[in-house]
Protein backbone atom coordinates (compact mmCIF):
# COMPACT_ATOMS: atom_id res chain seq x y z
CA UNK A 1 0.00 0.00 0.00
CA UNK A 2 1.47 3.23 -0.81
CA UNK A 3 0.56 6.94 0.42
CA UNK A 4 -2.55 7.22 -2.02
CA UNK A 5 -3.73 4.16 -0.91
CA UNK A 6 -3.74 5.12 2.76
CA UNK A 7 -5.33 8.32 1.82
CA UNK A 8 -7.94 6.93 0.12
CA UNK A 9 -8.59 4.35 2.96
CA UNK A 10 -8.81 7.95 4.69
CA UNK A 11 -11.63 9.11 2.63
CA UNK A 12 -13.61 6.13 2.58
CA UNK A 13 -13.75 3.95 5.08
CA UNK A 14 -12.82 6.89 8.34
CA UNK A 15 -16.59 7.35 8.56
CA UNK A 16 -17.61 3.98 8.57
CA UNK A 17 -15.10 3.24 11.19
CA UNK A 18 -16.52 5.66 12.82
CA UNK A 19 -20.01 5.00 13.13
CA UNK A 20 -19.36 1.24 14.07
CA UNK A 21 -16.70 2.35 17.22
CA UNK A 22 -19.32 4.82 18.08
CA UNK A 23 -21.86 2.03 18.37
CA UNK A 24 -19.69 -0.46 19.52
CA UNK A 25 -18.37 1.92 22.17
CA UNK A 26 -21.36 4.41 22.73
CA UNK A 27 -19.08 7.22 23.52
CA UNK A 28 -17.37 9.25 20.80
CA UNK A 29 -14.31 10.40 21.91
CA UNK A 30 -13.64 6.66 22.65
CA UNK A 31 -14.28 6.08 19.16
CA UNK A 32 -12.40 9.03 17.93
CA UNK A 33 -9.12 7.24 19.40
CA UNK A 34 -9.79 3.77 17.71
CA UNK A 35 -10.36 5.57 14.74
CA UNK A 36 -6.94 7.19 14.46
CA UNK A 37 -5.12 4.12 16.72
CA UNK A 38 -6.53 1.73 14.04
CA UNK A 39 -5.61 4.25 10.64
CA UNK A 40 -1.94 4.73 12.39
CA UNK A 41 -1.45 1.11 12.91
CA UNK A 42 -2.28 0.95 9.32
CA UNK A 43 -0.20 3.23 8.40
CA UNK A 44 2.98 1.79 10.07
CA UNK A 45 1.69 -2.07 8.21
CA UNK A 46 0.81 -0.30 5.15
CA UNK A 47 4.07 -2.28 3.10
CA UNK A 48 2.58 -5.69 4.10
CA UNK A 49 -1.20 -4.87 3.54
CA UNK A 50 -2.58 -4.96 -0.17
CA UNK A 51 -5.44 -2.20 -0.53
CA UNK A 52 -7.92 -4.25 -0.81
CA UNK A 53 -7.94 -5.90 2.53
CA UNK A 54 -7.47 -2.41 4.07
CA UNK A 55 -11.17 -2.09 4.51
CA UNK A 56 -11.21 -5.34 7.07
CA UNK A 57 -7.58 -4.57 8.34
CA UNK A 58 -9.28 -1.57 9.76
CA UNK A 59 -12.02 -2.95 11.27
CA UNK A 60 -10.26 -5.62 12.98
CA UNK A 61 -8.02 -3.80 14.65
CA UNK A 62 -10.94 -1.31 15.61
CA UNK A 63 -12.73 -4.17 17.14
CA UNK A 64 -9.75 -5.33 19.11
CA UNK A 65 -9.75 -1.36 20.05
CA UNK A 66 -13.29 -1.13 21.19
CA UNK A 67 -13.11 -4.16 23.20
CA UNK A 68 -9.88 -3.34 25.30
CA UNK A 69 -11.73 -0.08 25.57
CA UNK A 70 -14.67 -1.47 25.95
CA UNK A 71 -13.36 -3.28 29.28
CA UNK A 72 -11.73 -0.55 30.83
CA UNK A 73 -15.17 1.74 30.20
CA UNK A 74 -16.55 -0.78 32.93
CA UNK A 75 -14.15 0.80 35.22
CA UNK A 76 -15.01 4.46 34.15
CA UNK A 77 -18.46 6.68 34.52
CA UNK A 78 -18.38 8.99 31.76
CA UNK A 79 -20.54 12.40 32.64
CA UNK A 80 -21.80 12.75 29.13
CA UNK A 81 -23.26 9.39 29.00
CA UNK A 82 -26.03 9.00 26.70
CA UNK A 83 -29.23 10.40 28.11
CA UNK A 84 -32.39 8.74 26.54
CA UNK A 85 -35.03 10.97 27.52
CA UNK A 86 -37.87 11.24 25.55
CA UNK A 87 -37.33 8.80 22.97
CA UNK A 88 -39.57 6.20 24.72
CA UNK A 89 -42.38 7.96 25.04
CA UNK A 90 -45.69 6.15 24.91
CA UNK A 91 -47.45 6.85 21.24
CA UNK A 92 -44.32 8.33 19.82
CA UNK A 93 -42.00 5.83 19.44
CA UNK A 94 -38.71 6.17 17.79
CA UNK A 95 -37.94 2.61 16.17
CA UNK A 96 -33.81 4.00 15.57
CA UNK A 97 -33.75 5.09 19.65
CA UNK A 98 -35.27 1.89 20.59
CA UNK A 99 -32.40 0.02 18.56
CA UNK A 100 -30.03 1.58 20.19
CA UNK A 101 -31.48 1.24 23.46
CA UNK A 102 -31.48 -2.43 22.38
CA UNK A 103 -28.17 -2.07 21.44
CA UNK A 104 -26.76 -1.12 24.51
CA UNK A 105 -28.52 -4.27 25.93
CA UNK A 106 -25.63 -6.65 23.68
CA UNK A 107 -22.51 -7.77 24.92
CA UNK A 108 -19.66 -5.84 23.32
CA UNK A 109 -19.01 -9.07 21.14
CA UNK A 110 -22.07 -9.53 19.85
CA UNK A 111 -22.68 -5.33 18.99
CA UNK A 112 -19.79 -5.38 17.03
CA UNK A 113 -21.13 -8.50 15.19
CA UNK A 114 -24.29 -6.93 14.47
CA UNK A 115 -23.03 -3.75 13.80
CA UNK A 116 -20.45 -5.61 11.06
CA UNK A 117 -23.42 -7.51 9.91
CA UNK A 118 -25.94 -4.88 9.47
CA UNK A 119 -23.40 -1.59 8.64
CA UNK A 120 -21.17 -2.84 6.42
CA UNK A 121 -22.68 -5.85 5.25
CA UNK A 122 -19.78 -8.73 6.07
CA UNK A 123 -20.58 -11.93 5.43
CA UNK A 124 -20.37 -14.79 8.18
CA UNK A 125 -17.01 -15.14 6.77
CA UNK A 126 -15.91 -12.10 6.58
CA UNK A 127 -17.00 -11.02 10.21
CA UNK A 128 -15.11 -14.58 11.48
CA UNK A 129 -11.85 -13.17 9.60
CA UNK A 130 -12.18 -9.88 11.49
CA UNK A 131 -13.44 -10.78 14.84
CA UNK A 132 -11.48 -14.03 14.78
CA UNK A 133 -14.06 -16.26 15.46
CA UNK A 134 -15.27 -19.19 13.10
CA UNK A 135 -18.44 -18.81 10.59
CA UNK A 136 -20.34 -21.08 12.63
CA UNK A 137 -19.46 -19.09 16.14
CA UNK A 138 -20.52 -15.69 13.78
CA UNK A 139 -23.44 -17.31 12.79
CA UNK A 140 -24.65 -17.99 16.55
CA UNK A 141 -23.74 -15.42 18.71
CA UNK A 142 -25.37 -12.95 15.27
CA UNK A 143 -28.48 -14.90 15.66
CA UNK A 144 -28.69 -14.90 19.41
CA UNK A 145 -27.99 -11.26 19.45
CA UNK A 146 -30.82 -10.83 16.89
CA UNK A 147 -33.26 -12.57 18.85
CA UNK A 148 -32.51 -10.15 21.85
CA UNK A 149 -33.33 -6.99 19.75
CA UNK A 150 -36.39 -8.95 18.45
CA UNK A 151 -37.21 -9.56 21.92
CA UNK A 152 -36.86 -5.84 23.20
CA UNK A 153 -38.75 -4.38 20.46
CA UNK A 154 -41.59 -6.69 21.49
CA UNK A 155 -41.15 -5.89 24.95
CA UNK A 156 -41.10 -1.96 23.87
CA UNK A 157 -43.77 -2.89 21.90
CA UNK A 158 -46.03 -4.32 24.75
CA UNK A 159 -45.07 -1.73 27.05
CA UNK A 160 -46.42 1.22 24.65
CA UNK B 1 -37.41 -27.32 3.80
CA UNK B 2 -39.17 -25.12 5.86
CA UNK B 3 -40.93 -25.84 8.73
CA UNK B 4 -42.41 -24.73 12.15
CA UNK B 5 -39.55 -26.07 13.84
CA UNK B 6 -36.98 -24.20 11.62
CA UNK B 7 -38.85 -21.04 10.43
CA UNK B 8 -36.98 -19.14 13.04
CA UNK B 9 -33.68 -19.71 11.66
CA UNK B 10 -34.78 -19.12 8.31
CA UNK B 11 -36.14 -15.62 9.70
CA UNK B 12 -32.56 -14.81 10.54
CA UNK B 13 -30.88 -15.77 7.90
CA UNK B 14 -33.59 -13.64 6.06
CA UNK B 15 -32.69 -10.63 8.44
CA UNK B 16 -28.62 -11.11 7.62
CA UNK B 17 -29.64 -10.98 4.47
CA UNK B 18 -27.97 -14.82 4.16
CA UNK B 19 -31.36 -16.02 2.15
CA UNK B 20 -31.20 -16.61 -1.26
CA UNK B 21 -33.90 -14.91 -3.54
CA UNK B 22 -35.82 -18.81 -3.90
CA UNK B 23 -35.81 -19.15 -0.08
CA UNK B 24 -37.11 -15.55 0.55
CA UNK B 25 -40.31 -16.59 -1.55
CA UNK B 26 -40.06 -19.75 -0.17
CA UNK B 27 -40.10 -18.24 3.68
CA UNK B 28 -42.83 -15.26 2.71
CA UNK B 29 -45.01 -18.34 1.38
CA UNK B 30 -44.64 -20.15 4.19
CA UNK B 31 -45.81 -17.01 6.99
CA UNK B 32 -48.18 -16.32 4.67
CA UNK B 33 -51.71 -16.14 5.84
CA UNK B 34 -50.26 -16.35 9.39
CA UNK B 35 -50.57 -13.49 11.24
CA UNK B 36 -48.16 -14.09 14.19
CA UNK B 37 -45.25 -15.40 11.79
CA UNK B 38 -45.75 -12.21 10.00
CA UNK B 39 -45.23 -10.55 12.98
CA UNK B 40 -42.84 -11.98 14.05
CA UNK B 41 -40.45 -11.78 10.88
CA UNK B 42 -41.66 -7.64 10.60
CA UNK B 43 -39.66 -7.74 14.13
CA UNK B 44 -37.04 -9.73 12.92
CA UNK B 45 -36.55 -6.79 10.07
CA UNK B 46 -36.86 -4.05 12.14
CA UNK B 47 -34.23 -5.38 14.76
CA UNK B 48 -31.78 -4.59 11.79
CA UNK B 49 -29.45 -1.20 12.34
CA UNK B 50 -29.18 1.43 9.99
CA UNK B 51 -26.36 3.39 9.70
CA UNK B 52 -26.85 6.84 9.90
CA UNK B 53 -25.61 9.09 7.04
CA UNK B 54 -24.68 11.99 9.45
CA UNK B 55 -22.58 10.17 11.95
CA UNK B 56 -19.20 11.32 9.99
CA UNK B 57 -15.82 11.79 11.49
CA UNK B 58 -14.71 15.15 11.36
CA UNK B 59 -10.86 15.69 11.30
CA UNK B 60 -9.98 13.22 8.63
CA UNK B 61 -7.21 16.02 7.22
CA UNK B 62 -5.58 14.54 10.48
CA UNK B 63 -5.42 11.04 9.67
CA UNK B 64 -3.84 12.06 5.47
CA UNK B 65 -0.48 11.50 5.49
CA UNK B 66 2.07 13.78 3.56
CA UNK B 67 4.54 13.04 1.30
CA UNK B 68 8.14 12.60 2.69
CA UNK B 69 9.44 15.69 0.77
CA UNK B 70 6.85 17.88 2.79
CA UNK B 71 7.91 17.15 6.24
CA UNK B 72 9.62 19.27 8.56
CA UNK B 73 13.00 17.99 9.78
CA UNK B 74 13.90 19.75 13.42
CA UNK B 75 17.57 20.97 14.24
CA UNK B 76 16.93 20.53 17.41
CA UNK B 77 19.78 17.29 17.66
CA UNK B 78 21.49 19.48 15.12
CA UNK B 79 22.52 22.18 17.37
CA UNK B 80 26.02 21.38 17.33
CA UNK B 81 26.39 21.53 13.65
CA UNK B 82 24.57 25.27 13.38
CA UNK B 83 26.95 26.54 16.35
CA UNK B 84 29.61 25.57 14.51
CA UNK B 85 28.47 27.09 11.06
CA UNK B 86 27.50 30.28 12.42
CA UNK B 87 31.14 30.58 14.31
CA UNK B 88 32.84 30.01 10.47
CA UNK B 89 30.09 32.89 9.45
CA UNK B 90 31.76 34.65 11.73
CA UNK B 91 35.21 34.32 10.90
CA UNK B 92 34.94 35.15 7.05
CA UNK B 93 32.52 37.62 7.57
CA UNK B 94 34.82 39.15 10.46
CA UNK B 95 38.28 38.61 7.78
CA UNK B 96 36.62 40.31 5.12
CA UNK B 97 35.41 43.07 7.21
CA UNK B 98 38.85 44.23 8.29
CA UNK B 99 39.87 44.26 5.25
CA UNK B 100 37.56 46.07 3.77
CA UNK B 101 38.37 48.43 6.54
CA UNK B 102 41.99 48.50 5.85
CA UNK B 103 41.59 50.04 2.10
CA UNK B 104 39.42 52.33 2.75
CA UNK B 105 41.79 54.25 5.50
CA UNK B 106 44.25 53.34 2.98
CA UNK B 107 42.12 55.50 0.13
CA UNK B 108 41.33 57.88 2.63
CA UNK B 109 44.97 58.39 2.90
CA UNK B 110 46.12 58.79 -0.18
CA UNK B 111 47.30 62.14 -1.35
CA UNK B 112 45.86 63.50 -4.78
CA UNK B 113 48.45 64.54 -5.93
CA UNK B 114 51.03 62.30 -4.97
CA UNK B 115 48.95 59.35 -6.24
CA UNK B 116 51.77 56.74 -7.83
CA UNK B 117 48.86 54.65 -9.37
CA UNK B 118 50.45 52.83 -12.38
CA UNK B 119 47.17 53.59 -13.63
CA UNK B 120 48.07 57.26 -13.25
CA UNK B 121 48.06 57.96 -16.93
CA UNK B 122 50.20 61.44 -17.39
CA UNK B 123 48.79 64.52 -18.19
CA UNK B 124 50.35 64.81 -21.73
CA UNK B 125 48.77 61.51 -22.42
CA UNK B 126 45.51 61.29 -20.72
CA UNK B 127 43.92 65.25 -21.06
CA UNK B 128 41.72 65.67 -23.88
CA UNK B 129 41.37 69.01 -24.40
CA UNK B 130 38.50 70.14 -25.73
CA UNK B 131 38.58 73.75 -28.35
CA UNK B 132 36.65 76.51 -26.68
CA UNK B 133 35.96 77.34 -29.74
CA UNK B 134 35.88 76.57 -33.35
CA UNK B 135 38.46 78.56 -34.37
CA UNK B 136 40.25 78.20 -31.88
CA UNK B 137 43.35 75.37 -32.23
CA UNK B 138 42.82 72.03 -29.11
CA UNK B 139 45.81 72.31 -27.39
CA UNK B 140 47.56 69.09 -27.82
CA UNK B 141 49.11 67.57 -24.41
CA UNK B 142 52.14 65.87 -26.24
CA UNK B 143 55.27 66.44 -24.26
CA UNK B 144 57.79 68.84 -26.62
CA UNK B 145 60.77 65.67 -26.59
CA UNK B 146 57.65 63.46 -28.39
CA UNK B 147 57.06 66.27 -30.82
CA UNK B 148 60.39 67.00 -31.49
CA UNK B 149 61.09 63.34 -32.37
CA UNK B 150 58.24 63.41 -34.45
CA UNK B 151 59.06 66.01 -36.68
CA UNK B 152 62.39 64.27 -37.10
CA UNK B 153 60.87 61.17 -38.41
CA UNK B 154 58.84 63.30 -40.80
CA UNK B 155 61.28 65.56 -42.20
CA UNK B 156 63.07 62.60 -43.49
CA UNK B 157 60.69 60.42 -44.50
CA UNK B 158 63.18 58.41 -46.73
CA UNK B 159 64.65 57.27 -44.52
CA UNK B 160 65.03 53.36 -44.13
CA UNK B 161 64.33 53.19 -40.15
CA UNK B 162 61.01 54.98 -40.73
CA UNK B 163 59.03 52.52 -39.45
CA UNK B 164 61.10 51.57 -36.38
CA UNK B 165 61.33 54.96 -35.48
CA UNK B 166 57.30 55.74 -35.87
CA UNK B 167 56.32 52.51 -34.14
CA UNK B 168 58.80 53.15 -31.04
CA UNK B 169 57.45 56.92 -31.08
CA UNK B 170 53.97 55.71 -31.09
CA UNK B 171 54.22 53.27 -28.33
CA UNK B 172 56.19 56.39 -26.66
CA UNK B 173 52.82 58.19 -27.19
CA UNK B 174 50.38 55.24 -25.90
CA UNK B 175 52.64 53.29 -24.26
CA UNK B 176 51.00 50.06 -22.95
CA UNK B 177 47.97 50.18 -24.72
CA UNK B 178 48.36 46.83 -27.14
CA UNK B 179 45.38 45.07 -25.65
CA UNK B 180 42.81 48.26 -25.65
CA UNK B 181 44.00 48.64 -29.12
CA UNK B 182 43.86 45.21 -30.31
CA UNK B 183 39.99 45.44 -28.39
CA UNK B 184 39.47 48.45 -30.55
CA UNK B 185 40.96 46.71 -33.54
CA UNK B 186 38.42 43.77 -32.87
CA UNK B 187 35.56 46.42 -32.65
CA UNK B 188 36.89 48.04 -35.67
CA UNK B 189 36.74 44.60 -37.89
CA UNK B 190 33.65 44.14 -36.29
CA UNK B 191 31.98 46.82 -37.39
CA UNK B 192 33.74 46.74 -40.95
CA UNK B 193 31.86 43.10 -41.21
CA UNK B 194 28.29 45.09 -40.45
CA UNK B 195 28.86 47.34 -43.45
CA UNK B 196 29.00 50.12 -40.80
CA UNK B 197 30.87 53.07 -41.71
CA UNK B 198 32.32 53.46 -37.88
CA UNK B 199 35.52 55.27 -38.75
CA UNK B 200 36.63 55.92 -34.49
CA UNK B 201 34.87 52.13 -33.87
CA UNK B 202 34.53 51.59 -30.19
CA UNK B 203 35.60 54.75 -28.56
CA UNK B 204 32.01 56.84 -30.88
CA UNK B 205 30.36 53.76 -30.00
CA UNK B 206 30.70 53.45 -26.62
CA UNK B 207 30.34 57.07 -26.00
CA UNK B 208 27.57 58.74 -26.64
CA UNK B 209 28.24 60.94 -29.83
CA UNK B 210 25.76 64.27 -28.61
CA UNK B 211 27.62 64.74 -25.72
CA UNK B 212 31.38 63.52 -26.74
CA UNK B 213 33.23 66.51 -24.33
CA UNK B 214 36.15 64.56 -24.64
CA UNK B 215 36.21 64.67 -28.51
CA UNK B 216 37.30 67.80 -30.03
CA UNK B 217 35.73 68.32 -33.01
CA UNK B 218 38.10 70.19 -34.80
CA UNK B 219 36.55 72.36 -37.59
CA UNK B 220 39.70 71.93 -40.47
CA UNK B 221 41.03 74.88 -42.13
CA UNK B 222 41.76 72.71 -44.79
CA UNK B 223 38.44 71.55 -45.71
CA UNK B 224 37.77 73.08 -48.70
CA UNK B 225 41.33 71.48 -49.80
CA UNK B 226 39.86 68.42 -49.53
CA UNK B 227 41.07 67.41 -46.12
CA UNK B 228 38.71 64.82 -44.13
CA UNK B 229 36.43 66.86 -41.49
CA UNK B 230 36.10 64.62 -38.66
CA UNK B 231 36.54 64.42 -34.95
CA UNK B 232 40.17 63.63 -33.39
CA UNK B 233 40.67 61.69 -30.09
CA UNK B 234 43.94 63.93 -28.69
CA UNK B 235 46.33 61.99 -27.21
CA UNK B 236 45.98 58.65 -27.72
CA UNK B 237 46.36 55.80 -31.27
CA UNK B 238 43.23 55.77 -31.76
CA UNK B 239 42.62 52.95 -34.88
CA UNK B 240 41.21 53.22 -38.05
CA UNK B 241 40.22 50.26 -40.72
CA UNK B 242 41.12 51.35 -43.99
CA UNK B 243 37.66 50.19 -45.36
CA UNK B 244 38.60 49.38 -48.56
CA UNK B 245 41.86 47.31 -47.85
CA UNK B 246 40.93 46.33 -44.23
CA UNK B 247 43.87 47.49 -43.46
CA UNK B 248 44.08 47.78 -39.76
CA UNK B 249 46.42 50.31 -38.57
CA UNK B 250 47.07 52.67 -35.68
CA UNK B 251 47.09 56.36 -36.53
CA UNK B 252 48.79 58.40 -34.23
CA UNK B 253 47.14 62.06 -34.41
CA UNK B 254 48.83 64.87 -32.67
CA UNK B 255 49.01 68.69 -33.15
CA UNK B 256 51.74 71.25 -32.70
CA UNK B 257 49.92 73.54 -30.29
CA UNK B 258 51.25 76.48 -32.39
CA UNK B 259 48.16 78.74 -32.06
CA UNK B 260 48.24 79.51 -36.21
CA UNK B 261 49.08 76.37 -37.68
CA UNK B 262 46.19 73.92 -38.68
CA UNK B 263 44.69 71.59 -35.74
CA UNK B 264 46.46 68.53 -37.06
CA UNK B 265 47.57 67.12 -40.17
CA UNK B 266 46.52 63.38 -40.71
CA UNK B 267 48.75 60.64 -42.81
CA UNK B 268 48.25 57.02 -42.67
CA UNK B 269 50.75 54.97 -43.64
CA UNK B 270 49.57 51.97 -44.03
CA UNK B 271 50.08 48.56 -46.04
CA UNK B 272 48.65 50.57 -49.38
CA UNK B 273 51.02 53.54 -48.16
CA UNK B 274 48.19 56.03 -48.43
CA UNK B 275 50.80 59.03 -47.95
CA UNK B 276 49.57 62.21 -48.71
CA UNK B 277 51.77 64.20 -50.33
CA UNK B 278 51.94 67.11 -47.90
CA UNK B 279 52.78 70.61 -48.79
CA UNK B 280 56.31 71.69 -47.20
CA UNK B 281 55.02 74.07 -45.31
CA UNK B 282 52.42 71.92 -43.35
CA UNK B 283 55.57 69.94 -41.67
CA UNK B 284 55.86 73.20 -39.75
CA UNK B 285 52.65 73.50 -38.56
CA UNK B 286 50.90 70.85 -38.94
CA UNK B 287 50.76 67.64 -36.57
CA UNK B 288 52.43 64.69 -37.57
CA UNK B 289 50.83 61.49 -38.54
CA UNK B 290 52.26 58.27 -37.90
CA UNK B 291 52.04 55.00 -38.85
CA UNK B 292 52.59 52.70 -36.04
CA UNK B 293 52.11 48.61 -37.54
CA UNK B 294 49.76 46.84 -35.74
CA UNK B 295 50.43 44.23 -33.16
CA UNK B 296 49.42 41.08 -34.30
CA UNK B 297 52.10 38.98 -32.66
CA UNK B 298 49.85 38.43 -29.67
CA UNK B 299 52.17 39.04 -27.15
CA UNK B 300 50.99 40.07 -23.60
CA UNK B 301 51.71 43.38 -22.83
CA UNK B 302 54.62 44.53 -20.84
CA UNK B 303 51.89 46.31 -18.30
CA UNK B 304 48.82 46.32 -18.07
CA UNK B 305 46.50 49.75 -18.06
CA UNK B 306 43.08 50.08 -16.61
CA UNK B 307 40.69 50.56 -19.15
CA UNK B 308 39.42 54.22 -17.11
CA UNK B 309 42.82 55.48 -18.22
CA UNK B 310 42.40 55.00 -21.59
CA UNK B 311 39.15 57.22 -21.69
CA UNK B 312 39.98 61.32 -21.95
CA UNK B 313 38.34 62.01 -19.12
CA UNK B 314 39.99 65.02 -17.21
CA UNK B 315 40.70 66.55 -14.20
CA UNK B 316 39.50 65.55 -10.95
CA UNK B 317 37.19 62.90 -12.45
CA UNK B 318 40.08 60.99 -14.10
CA UNK B 319 42.11 61.33 -9.95
CA UNK B 320 38.69 60.01 -8.91
CA UNK B 321 38.21 57.41 -11.21
CA UNK B 322 42.35 56.50 -10.52
CA UNK B 323 41.57 56.37 -6.81
CA UNK B 324 38.50 53.55 -7.25
CA UNK B 325 40.53 51.19 -9.52
CA UNK B 326 43.68 51.31 -6.99
CA UNK B 327 41.60 50.85 -4.20
CA UNK B 328 39.14 47.81 -6.48
CA UNK B 329 42.63 46.64 -7.05
CA UNK B 330 43.83 46.67 -3.51
CA UNK B 331 40.84 44.51 -2.28
CA UNK B 332 41.12 42.44 -4.96
CA UNK B 333 44.68 41.62 -4.19
CA UNK B 334 44.58 41.51 -0.66
CA UNK B 335 41.23 39.00 -1.20
CA UNK B 336 43.35 36.92 -3.21
CA UNK B 337 46.33 37.26 -0.83
CA UNK B 338 43.75 36.13 1.89
CA UNK B 339 42.46 33.15 -0.18
CA UNK B 340 46.06 31.77 -0.75
CA UNK B 341 47.02 32.22 2.89
CA UNK B 342 44.09 29.93 4.04
CA UNK B 343 44.47 27.15 0.94
CA UNK B 344 45.71 23.76 2.24
CA UNK B 345 44.71 24.90 5.66
CA UNK B 346 43.03 22.94 8.33
CA UNK B 347 40.32 24.15 10.27
CA UNK B 348 39.13 22.53 13.41
CA UNK B 349 36.30 23.67 15.37
CA UNK B 350 35.74 22.64 18.54
CA UNK B 351 33.05 22.64 21.48
CA UNK B 352 35.07 22.67 24.55
CA UNK B 353 37.26 19.23 24.18
CA UNK B 354 35.02 17.88 21.72
CA UNK B 355 35.60 18.11 17.94
CA UNK B 356 32.40 18.95 16.16
CA UNK B 357 33.64 19.87 12.63
CA UNK B 358 37.13 19.42 10.68
CA UNK B 359 37.49 20.47 7.08
CA UNK B 360 40.35 21.48 4.86
CA UNK B 361 39.95 25.05 2.85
Amino acid sequence: MELNDYNLCVHQWADSLFRFARKCLGHEEDARDVVQGSFEVLWQKRKSIEPGKAKAFLFQVAYRQAIDVYRKKGRITYKDELVHTGSMEPGNPDLKRVLERALEQLEEQARALVLLKDYEGYSYEEIGRITGLSEAQVKVYLHRARKILKDYLVSVENII
Amino acid sequence: MITRENYEEYMLLLADGELSPSETEELKAFVKGNTEMEQEMAYYMSARMVPDANDIYIGKEELLKKAYGARIIGLQRNWAYGIAAGILLLIFFGIFKQQGGNSKSEIVKKDVPQTNSKFQIPNSSMQAPVAKQEDQPSTIPASKHSITKIKKTITSPVNNSFNEETNNIARAEAPKQDSIEKYIARADISANKDSQPKRFGWRVDKVKKDSISHIARVKSPHDNRGWRKEPILFGQGTRNVDKQNNDTSTIVKAAKPDENKQPFAERTMGERDHRRELPEHMFDTAALIAKVPVDNTGAEPKQKRSFFAHLPIVGRKNIGINLVTDAVENNVSKVKQIKENLKNTDVVIKLGKKEILAFNL
